[in-house]
């Protein structure tokens, strides 16, 4: 009799994890966004690897581009140097995978947390209305009409121009967007059946916003994500390829192995080429992911 | 269409607070690294009149020993008399308003060719991706569209020097210019060129023509035309796939069974009737690219050397010139809302659904 | 076996009655998840003037029909496999089997440049014949453009003959005013009307005089009021005039070509007094749909107007262009219980009054009592059942069509429990074979494993083999 029972029931699977696996499998329905998936694994991998372990492919540190002045100008690729070296005599392999490391979990931590906060600022002002959200909405006004790049120069300037500083600068200018859009979501759930529900059957206010809104906006803002981890990451290099970094020289960073090259540029274009190349394929693989994210979730596919 | 006179005078006031706002972070922002740096930044190296003089003098100016409230108000008055600051850097020195008048025209020379590309390649693109979905035709131009997203603006442009530069590309190419908006041996000894500043418009493409000298504006033109595809590039991508998007969209919709069945062309089908109200979400989408477009053509004109407020902002920035920086993110500012209004605007205008 | 049946019954009617015939239509889908076959096989004909409803519930099949009908089936995907469709006797349809290759991995390709040109090129010479309106009237009007324009779009596209022509004889009129006032003043308006009337057909009124001989004044207030219209009327200029002959000869040597390629954009001195001409032709339209103030309606958007006002544009715009049939794909059931009422007397008038086909396709048999002459029952792309509405609903022969009838709750008999048919609608994808209604009928025998044939009855036709019996008795 138990036996029936056993083989009768199937496995109980959560709901949570079942809408997982089914996002999986459409992920890789098409080649470009399982192509995204596996680029995204590729990078994050790495950077993992030479956070914990980069031993493994035989660096010993991480944080440090170490120049050559004894033989400061750029060396073509060759077996002795896979990618060449740049202006200050750095070998750009290794260059290369640091500025990696640095890059992608900067990005993760500008993503991040402009994520968090962005989220809960336009939920909250989405919820309450009236003249917490019109104020919510002005400023994130304000901060629309300035270009990223440039507010991103004005704060880094007065807080300084360490990598730390950077990266708060990029939070600050990168959480309206996703205020804007959980403000957007929250406006539309708001008079959707379950949330009155949840309000009527006394559920505090604070608990229908976690357990019910903030999930619903979950599908778009993992979406605006990974987008704006190609962005961010762009961001970065392009202020690091202005000169932002000043007080740290030899911060491993794509931007500024690019910014090195740029002299060097017309005589010696394996200086720019490979970082490069490592950034876009960054920027392209979270582009395709989150483009194959946005259409896994389309309520069209998963039926 | 009522009450759209409403709707504008409501939008505008919107601008007008933001723009408050922005002189409001400006304000800030100058201050939070202290006093002396808010006096340096008034501070004219040019002046006759010595420096702890100066300061005393914009000390009592300003009210600095106010409370911050004044001070803002100060602040205002003071910008909107043209007192912006004085400016040291490499390229330039002096007031920022005079660096403003000498830069910003090349910057909106620069944009306004890279917007037009970006409008009418883009749309155009967008279309055609639309209407023969999932071909091949269509799969290029997504390909496109997505590099135009992945690429950063800097790398595109240099890469565009190199291959311009080299002979990679056929001698005539060759001699596109890399760097600059104009030939400077072409300028020497105008009569309505003096200081940088091109007189009666400022701009330099419209003076030369207005004083028939044809060979100086096409020398402006060629120097635009790397640039402006470099800074196009990243936004065209934008473009192409919400016009692709929205195309699409509009063409499933159930008038266009009705167009259909009363026998137009499809040509005309989707000329008049699917474009038409496709426009209207990328109208908005291109308010809400500019803020990237314009981080682009800082980046852009840094790398062409291209003498606009751009690469300005990015010396004022390495040369850590505050006054340079607050400057220039107030133009970028002031532009940024005026091109918000101008597209809601136009918005207003196009879709005939809004109501007051 | 089938075909022998029907051809019997249509022989029966007189040829020149009939006019439309669908004979043994296939359609299919292709999609990504396989060949759907949305019709499977349909024998039917209407006559003229009569209305013609299609009944079935969703997924039976009635909204591809109409689509096919029209040929606005979704290009690359949905082609006509088998079958012919005849209007008048002339062929419309087009198979594209021959348009398709199969890949593997079931995924089929339809070379899409090609059908979609065929498509367009073939439609042109059925769209004056069929026209249609869609089902939900709030998305049927392209938003961004005013309702006149949306109205002389298709007026002066596909009708062009038309307006010269009534643009000329117009003119007649203005030469001839000394001649019509002269008999105006002797004769009085009775004869006026009639003389017009003879001679240049009920369009050859002009606006202006149509509406004071339509007001209510005095005799002799209309006489001067129309004779100073008259007046009024400038004839047009002589080169003007010569164009337009010459444009009604062009248009006279097509044989059904609207006047395309390449003038869609209307300018010139020509084309606005032919746009004028198509104004004044859209307010009467607009008038004969019973529309309320049309001079603001024609100035208005699609949005500013209500749901009733939007589907009476909609059979404005289908009746426009004098088509042979006028299909009407579930138009009242966006609507209000009142607004369907006007809208269903309407068409029934229009049928009346102008002698217009109409099929209509919808899901409610009460609007299938009210307005159809005759019903077709479908279910799951096949049709059980065709005959004179109220045989079918007082005599349903078919069991599917007995179950309709059960499941509709009637205010009468006070029910419980409310019926519905046991079972589920078949999938499309792979189609049972034999009778589609087998699983859920409470008759099925073994026989029913085949397809069963058409039936003539009493002049009714039906799909079952219940009837097989009476077939040879009769």
């Amino acid at each position: 009799m138990i036996e029936e029972i056993n083989k009768g029931s199937r496995k109980f699977q959560s709901p949570r994890w079942v809408s997982i696996k089914l996002t999986l499998k459409l992920l890789f329905r098409t080649p470009t966004s399982a192509a995204g998936f596996v680029i995204m694994l590729f990078y994050i991998g790495t950077a993992l690897i030479m956070q914990f372990a980069p031993g493994l492919i035989g660096i010993s540190d991480p944080g440090y581009m170490p120049p050559n002045f004894s033989n400061p100008f750029p060396i073509p690729p060759s077996i002795k140097y896979p990618f060449g070296t740049t202006y200050p005599g750095i070998n750009l392999f290794p260059a290369v995978f640091k500025a990696i490391r640095i890059d992608v979990f900067s990005a993760i931590a500008i993503v991040g947390a402009g994520a968090i906060i962005g989220t809960l600022i336009g939920v909250v002002s989405g919820y309450k209305g009236k003249s917490v959200d019109q104020v919510m909405m002005r400023i994130t006004d304000i901060f629309f009409s300035l270009p990223f790049l440039v507010l991103a120069m004005a704060i880094g300037f007065i807080l300084g121009r360490t990598l730390n500083d950077i990266i708060i600068a990029l939070i600050i200018v990168w959480w309206p967007i996703y205020a804007r859009l959980t403000r957007g979501q929250t406006l539309y759930l708001k008079n959707e059946l379950y949330v009155k529900y949840s309000m009527l059957s006394g559920n505090s206010t604070i608990k229908t916003l976690f357990k019910h809104i903030v999930p619903n906006t979950i599908t778009p803002v993992l979406v605006q994500m990974s987008v704006d981890m190609a962005n961010v990451i762009l961001a970065i290099a392009g202020l690091y390829f202005i000169g932002f970094a000043a007080t740290s020289p030899y911060l491993p960073e794509l931007g500024s192995l690019i910014s090195y090259g740029f002299p060097f540029a017309l005589t010696a274009p394996w200086t720019i080429l490979y970082p490069g190349l490592f950034l876009l394929m960054f920027a392209l693989g979270m582009n395709l992911f989150g483009d194959g994210l946005r259409d896994a979730f389309n309520p069209k596919y998963r039926s | 269409m009522k009450g759209t006179y409403q709707l504008v005078a409501k939008r505008i006031i919107y601008a007008i607070i933001t723009l408050f706002g922005l002189t409001v972070i400006t304000f800030i922002l100058s201050h939070a690294g202290g006093e002396s740096m808010v006096i340096s930044t008034y501070l004219n190296p040019q002046s006759p009149v010595p420096i702890s003089i100066q300061e005393r003098n914009l000390e009592a100016e300003f009210h600095l020993n106010q409370p911050l409230y004044v001070q803002y108000l100060y602040y205002i008055s003071g910008l909107i008399h043209g007192q912006w600051g004085y400016t040291k850097t490499p390229i330039f020195s002096g007031p920022v308003i005079t660096a403003i008048e000498y830069f910003l025209p090349n910057t909106i020379e620069l944009s306004v060719l890279a917007v037009l590309i970006i409008i009418v390649l883009g749309i155009r693109l967008g279309l055609i991706s639309a209407v023969r979905r999932d071909g091949s035709v269509d799969n290029l131009i997504r390909i496109v569209s997505f590099l135009g997203v992945a690429l950063p603006a800097f790398w595109v442009g240099l890469l565009l020097q190199e291959a311009f530069a080299s002979n990679l590309v056929s001698p005539f190419l060759n001699r596109l210019p890399l760097t600059g908006n104009v030939s400077n041996s072409l300028m020497i000894g105008l009569s309505w060129y003096q200081n940088g500043i091109s007189y009666p418009t400022h701009f330099i493409f419209i003076d030369a023509i207005i004083h028939g000298d044809f060979q100086v504006a096409a020398s402006n033109f060629i120097h635009l035309i790397l640039p402006a595809i470099t800074v196009a590039f990243t936004s065209l991508a934008v473009v192409i796939r919400m016009t692709r998007s929205s195309t699409i969209d509009a063409m499933q919709q159930e008038y266009i069974k009705t167009v259909r069945i009363k026998g137009i062309p499809e040509k005309y089908v989707i000329k008049y009737h699917a474009q038409k109200n496709a426009m209207i979400p990328v109208v908005t989408v291109i308010g809400i690219m500019f803020a990237t477009f314009l981080s682009g053509v800082v980046l852009v004109e840094y790398v062409f050397s291209y003498p606009g407020i751009g690469g300005w902002i990015v010396q004022a920035f390495i040369a850590d010139n505050l006054a340079g920086i607050m400057g220039a993110n107030l133009v970028f500012g002031i532009i940024l809302v005026t091109v918000n209004i101008v597209v809601d605007i136009i918005y207003l205008f196009l879709d005939p659904r809004i109501k007051y | 076996m089938t075909r022998r049946n029907l051809n019997d019954l249509v022989t029966q009617e007189s040829e020149a009655d009939i006019i439309l015939e669908v004979k043994n239509l296939n359609v299919h889908f292709f999609t990504r998840r396989g060949e759907i076959k949305a019709i499977r096989g349909i024998n039917f004909y209407v006559k003229r003037g009569e209305v013609l409803g299609i009944v079935g519930e969703s997924g039976s099949g009635k909204s591809v029909t109409a689509l096919t009908l029209v040929d606005l089936l979704p290009s690359g995907i949905g082609c006509i496999t088998e079958g012919d469709i005849l209007l008048n006797g002339e062929r419309i349809s087009d198979t594209y089997k021959k348009e398709y290759r199969i890949i593997r991995r079931k995924k089929v390709k339809l070379s899409q440049k090609r059908t979609s040109r065929k498509v367009s090129n073939h439609v042109q010479n059925i769209r004056g014949h069929i026209s249609m309106i869609f089902q939900d009237p709030l998305t049927s009007l392209d938003p961004l453009y005013k309702v006149k324009a949306q109205m002389i779009e298709s007026i002066m596209y596909n009708n062009r003959k038309m307006l010269i022509k009534r643009i000329l004889e117009k003119d007649d009129i203005k030469k001839n005013k000394k001649d019509l006032v002269e008999l105006l003043n002797f004769k009085g308006i009775q004869a006026f009307s009639e003389k017009i009337t003879n001679l240049y057909g009920p369009d050859g009124f002009h606006q202006e005089l149509l509406m004071i001989e339509n007001s209510s004044i005095g005799e002799t207030e209309k006489k001067t009021r129309i004779v100073k219209a008259l007046h009024a009327l400038e004839p047009l200029d002589k080169h003007i005039i010569d164009s337009l002959n010459n444009q009604l000869n062009n248009l006279r040597k097509k044989v059904w070509r609207p006047n395309n390629s390449k003038k869609y954009r209307f300018t010139g001195k020509i084309n606005r007094i032919l746009l004028q001409e198509a104004e004044l032709y859209s307010i009467e339209l607009l008038e004969l749909v019973d529309m309320p103030h049309p001079d603001k309606v024609m100035e208005s958007y699609p949005h500013e107007l209500s749901g009733g006002m939007k589907q009476r544009v909609m059979i404005a715009l289908g009746v426009a262009n004098k088509p042979d049939i006028l299909i009407a794909d579930e138009p009242t059931t966006a609507l209000d219980v009142i607004t369907q009422y006007q809208i269903l007397y309407l068409l029934k008038t229009l049928n009346q009054k102008l002698g217009l086909t109409i099929i209509f396709i919808t899901h409610d048999l009460g609007v299938m009592a009210a307005i159809a002459d005759r019903i077709l029952v479908m279910y799951a792309g096949k049709i059980s059942e065709i005959g004179p509405t109220k045989y079918i609903l007082s005599e349903p022969l078919h069991p599917y069509t007995r179950g309709l009838l059960q499941s509709a709750p009637s205010i009468s008999n006070k029910q419980v429990d409310l019926y519905s048919i046991p079972g589920q609608v078949p999938d499309l994808l792979n189609p049972p074979n034999g009778c589609s209604f087998a699983n859920r009928c409470s008759f099925a025998t073994e026989r029913c494993r085949n397809d069963p044939p058409t039936f003539n009855i009493k002049g009714r036709t039906v799909n079952c083999w219940l009837y097989e019996v009476k077939e040879n008795e009769s």
